[in-house]
C-alpha cells in the first residue's frame, strides 16, 4: 500500500506543480512587497501606497503571468512505461501538453507574453513588435474605436480614409506613455487566474480518480489471491462476458437448468448492449482518461445520456445476477466448489460494475471541469493577446477626459437636450447675427435734448456675398461648419458658450443634422444674395454642376408647386431635363435678364420641414415670362 | 475635503487593511492580491460620489466575501453626519 500511496502522492504533487499552485510561504520578492505595503499602511497610514505596493511592479507581474502560462494547455507530467514520473536533468518535472488546441493555446499565450515583456521591460515599444503583430494590434484598436459610442468613436469613424485611421492609431501606439497602460492591463489580467476553489475541486477529483485506480488494482489482487488462481478480476470478467474467445461458462447447460440459462442469456444480451453503448462514447471516457473539449463530436448531453443508459443496464445486470444467485443453490448436481466460485464471480461483476460507474462519473466531472478550465484559458490567452489594443484604447479615453477638463468642456449629460439647445442656438445665430450688422442711427431731439442713439439691424451684404461664394465653391457642409463656429449654446451650468471643435465635429458627423441645417443655411444665404445681387449666368451653371445644387433643384421641382411651374417655363418641347444644355442656357439667360428673381429653389433646402423655416425672405415678384424667339 | 472624499479614503484604507492582512495570512494568492489592489484603486479613484463608492464595495463583496466586514462595520455603509 505504501507504494500506492506514493503513486497517489506523486500524482497529487505533479498535478499541483502542473497547475501552478503555489507552495506554502511567501517568496522573497513577495516578502519585500508585503513589507513595503504594511509599512505604508500601518506606519504612514497611506492606503494608496499600500495598494500600489500590493499591485507589484512589472517584474512581479511578468513573473506571475509566466507562472500562469505554465499551467496553460492542461499540462501533465510525462511518465515512463513503468508509470514513474520522468524528470528533466535539472530535476524539474517533464511536462507535456495535449496536441492540438491545448498546445496551440500555450504557444499563443507564450508569444503574447513575450511581446508584452519586450514592450515594457525592454522598452522596445510598438515599432519593434513584429509586423504581423503590429497589423493585428492596429486592427484590434481600430475595431475598439469604431465600436466606441462616444465622441471618440464618432471622430474616429469619420476620419477621411483608412490611412488616416491607421496613422491615428499608430501615433497612439508609438507614444512611450502607453507602456504604463499596458502594465496596468497586465496587472488586471493576472488576477484572472483560476480561483483557488476551482483548483481545489479539480485536484480533489484528480486525487479521487487516482484513488479509484488504486482500488481497482487492489481488488484485482485480492480476488486473485482469494480465487487461488492467477486470473485477474478483469480477465475473469472477460471470461464471463465471453470475450477474447474464452469459455463463457463454467458449468454445463445440464447443470444449470433452463431458468439459469435464460437469465444468463439475458445478462449476455444486456452486456452486449452495454458494450455497444461503451463503444459510442469516446475511448477516453470509457478508458478513464481525461476528456478535453472538442476531443469528441458528441455533445456533453449525449455523453451524459449514454453514461446514464449504461448505468441503467448495469442495474439490470445486477438485478439479474441477484436472481441468478438465488437460483444457483437449487441447481441440481451443481458442484459446491463451482457454485462458490460462481458466486464469487458474480459478486465481482457487481463490484466492478459499481466501480466502473463511479469511475465514469468521476471522469465526466473531471471532463466538465477541464472544459470550463479550457474556456478560462482561452479567455486569458485572448485577453493577453489583446492587451496592447485595450491599453491604447484606455489611454485614448483617459487623454480625452483630460483634454475635456483642460478646455473646460463637459459632455452634455442628456444628448437630446443638448441637441435642442443647438437647434435654438443656430436659429438665433442665423436670424440675428450671421447676416446682420448693427448700424447706429441718430434721432434728433429738440434743441439737442432727447437726442438718442439707436442701433438697427440691417442685412450684412458683404457677409452674405462671402458666404454665398463659400457655398458655391465648397458646398453647404463647409458653410454650415463655418456657421456653427459662431453659434453659442448654453453649456455646463447654463452660460452660453461657443461650440468646441470636438462638438462641431460630432455634429457634422450626424447625417440628419447636416441634411437639415446644411439645407437651411444654403437656402437662407442664396435667398439673401438673390434679394440684392441676383445671380450671374455663370453662377447658374456652377450651381447646376454641383451635386448638392442638382439635388436641391430636383427636390424643389418635386415638392414645390410654384417652383415647378417656374421651371416648366424652360422646358424643351414640354420636357424638363435638368442636364440638358438648352435648359441650362435658358435658365442662365433668365437670370441675366431678371437678376432679382428667385431662380434657385430656396424652399427645397427645407429638407427637415419645420426646421427649415428660419427667416422669411420675401421674394420679389417674378416678371411675366416673355416667350423667346424660339 | 468634502464628505465624499473622506468616505472614499476611509473605504480605501479599510479595504487595503483587509487585503494586506489576507495576503499576509495567505488567504489570497499573490496574483489575486495584485488584481484586487488594482481594481480597488481604479474603481475608487473613478467613483464620483459616496453612492458609487458603496456600489463598488457591494459588488466587490459579492465577488470576494473576504471584504464582507466592510459593509457590516459601523460607519462604513455611509459617512455618518457629525453628531450621529
Amino acid at each position: 500500500m505504501s507504494e500506492e500511496s506514493t503513486i497517489a502522492e506523486r500524482q497529487s504533487i505533479a498535478a499541483n506543480m502542473a497547475l501552478g499552485v503555489e507552495h506554502d510561504g511567501h517568496s522573497e520578492h513577495d516578502k519585500k512587497l508585503l513589507k513595503k505595503a504594511k509599512v505604508a499602511l500601518y506606519v504612514h497610514k497611506d492606503a494608496e501606497s499600500a495598494l500600489l505596493a500590493a499591485q507589484g511592479d512589472a517584474v512581479d507581474v511578468f513573473m506571475h503571468l509566466g507562472q500562469l502560462g505554465e499551467t496553460m494547455g492542461l499540462p501533465h507530467a510525462v511518465k515512463d512505461r513503468s508509470g514513474n514520473i520522468v524528470r528533466n536533468p535539472d530535476g524539474s518535472l517533464r511536462v507535456e501538453r495535449r496536441p492540438g488546441r491545448s498546445q496551440e493555446r500555450y504557444k499563443r499565450y507564450t508569444e503574447a507574453l513575450h511581446n508584452a515583456r519586450r514592450f515594457i521591460e525592454l522598452r522596445e515599444g510598438y515599432d519593434k513588435v513584429p509586423g504581423v503583430q503590429q497589423e493585428k494590434i492596429r486592427g484590434e484598436l481600430k475595431e475598439l474605436l469604431k465600436r466606441d459610442r462616444g465622441a471618440i468613436g464618432k471622430k474616429f469613424r469619420h476620419l477621411p480614409s483608412e490611412t488616416a485611421r491607421d496613422d491615428a492609431v499608430i501615433k497612439v501606439l508609438q507614444d512611450p506613455d502607453i507602456a504604463r497602460y499596458v502594465r496596468d492591463e497586465l496587472v488586471m489580467l493576472q488576477g484572472k487566474n483560476l480561483s483557488m476553489r476551482q483548483r481545489k475541486e479539480y485536484l480533489e477529483q484528480v486525487a479521487a480518480r487516482a484513488q479509484l485506480v488504486d482500488t481497482h488494482e487492489e481488488s484485482d489482487k485480492l480476488v486473485s489471491e482469494a480465487g487461488g488462481n492467477t486470473q485477474s478480476a478483469s480477465q475473469l470478467l472477460a471470461s464471463i462476458r465471453g470475450v477474447d474467445g474464452a469459455d463463457p461458462t463454467l458449468l454445463t447447460v445440464a447443470q444449470k437448468g433452463p431458468q439459469v440459462v435464460a437469465i444468463e442469456k439475458q445478462i449476455e444480451k444486456l452486456q452486449e448492449n452495454l458494450s455497444v453503448l461503451q463503444g459510442q462514447v469516446p475511448e477516453s471516457v470509457s478508458s478513464g482518461r481525461l476528456v478535453s473539449s472538442g476531443a469528441t463530436s458528441m455533445g456533453n448531453e449525449a455523453v451524459s445520456a449514454n453514461i446514464a443508459q449504461q448505468q441503467l443496464i448495469r442495474n439490470q445486470i445486477n438485478e439479474l445476477s441477484r436472481n441468478l444467485i438465488a437460483l444457483l443453490p437449487s441447481v441440481a448436481g451443481a458442484e459446491d466448489s463451482n457454485l462458490t466460485r460462481r458466486q464469487q464471480e458474480i459478486a465481482l461483476i457487481r463490484q466492478r460494475a459499481a466501480e466502473t460507474a463511479n469511475e465514469l462519473s468521476a471522469n465526466a466531472e473531471i471532463g466538465d471541469m477541464e472544459r470550463e478550465r479550457e474556456e478560462e484559458e482561452e479567455e486569458i490567452t485572448s485577453a493577453l493577446e489583446g492587451v496592447f489594443a485595450r491599453a491604447a484604447y484606455r489611454k485614448i479615453l483617459t487623454d480625452f477626459q483630460t483634454s475635456l477638463r483642460v478646455v473646460g468642456e463637459q459632455q452634455p449629460v442628456v444628448e437630446g437636450k443638448f441637441m435642442e439647445a443647438i437647434d435654438k442656438g443656430i436659429v438665433n445665430h442665423l436670424e440675428n447675427k450671421r447676416w446682420r450688422k448693427k448700424v447706429l442711427k441718430k434721432r434728433k431731439g429738440i434743441f439737442g435734448f432727447l437726442r438718442k442713439k439707436q442701433e438697427d439691424l440691417v442685412i450684412d451684404t458683404e457677409r452674405v456675398r462671402q458666404d454665398s461664394d463659400l457655398l458655391f465653391k465648397r458646398g453647404p457642409e463647409v458653410l454650415l461648419r463655418r456657421v456653427l463656429r459662431g453659434v453659442r449654446v448654453p453649456q455646463d451650468g447654463g452660460f452660453p458658450r461657443s461650440l468646441t471643435t470636438e462638438q462641431i465635429d460630432d455634429l457634422m458627423d450626424e447625417k440628419e443634422f447636416v441634411e437639415k441645417w446644411g439645407g437651411v443655411v444654403a437656402g437662407q444665404v442664396m435667398g439673401r444674395k438673390q434679394l440684392f445681387d441676383g445671380y450671374r449666368p455663370t453662377e447658374v451653371h456652377h450651381f447646376m454642376d454641383t451635386e448638392w445644387g442638382k439635388e436641391a433643384m430636383h427636390k424643389a421641382y418635386a415638392t414645390d408647386e410654384s417652383y415647378r411651374a417656374f421651371i416648366n417655363m424652360f422646358a424643351d418641347n414640354g420636357v424638363v431635363n435638368f442636364d440638358s444644355p438648352t435648359f441650362r442656357n435658358k435658365l442662365a439667360e433668365w437670370a441675366a435678364q431678371f437678376p432679382g428673381s428667385l431662380i434657385f429653389p430656396r424652399t427645397s433646402f427645407r429638407w427637415a420641414a419645420d426646421g427649415g423655416h428660419v427667416d422669411q425672405i420675401v421674394d420679389r415678384p417674378r416678371p411675366e415670362l416673355v416667350p423667346t424667339a424660339a | 475635503m468634502d464628505t465624499d472624499t473622506i468616505y472614499k479614503n476611509r473605504i480605501k484604507q479599510r479595504l487595503a487593511e483587509i487585503l494586506i492582512s489576507a495576503w499576509e495570512k495567505q488567504e489570497l494568492q499573490r496574483a489575486n492580491v495584485s488584481y484586487l489592489a488594482g481594481i480597488i484603486r481604479e474603481e475608487l479613484d473613478g467613483a464620483k460620489d459616496s453612492s458609487e463608492v458603496f456600489e463598488f464595495v457591494e459588488a466587490l463583496v459579492e465577488e470576494w466575501p473576504i471584504f464582507a466586514s466592510v459593509i457590516s462595520e459601523p460607519g462604513m455603509r455611509q459617512l455618518e453626519e457629525p453628531g450621529q
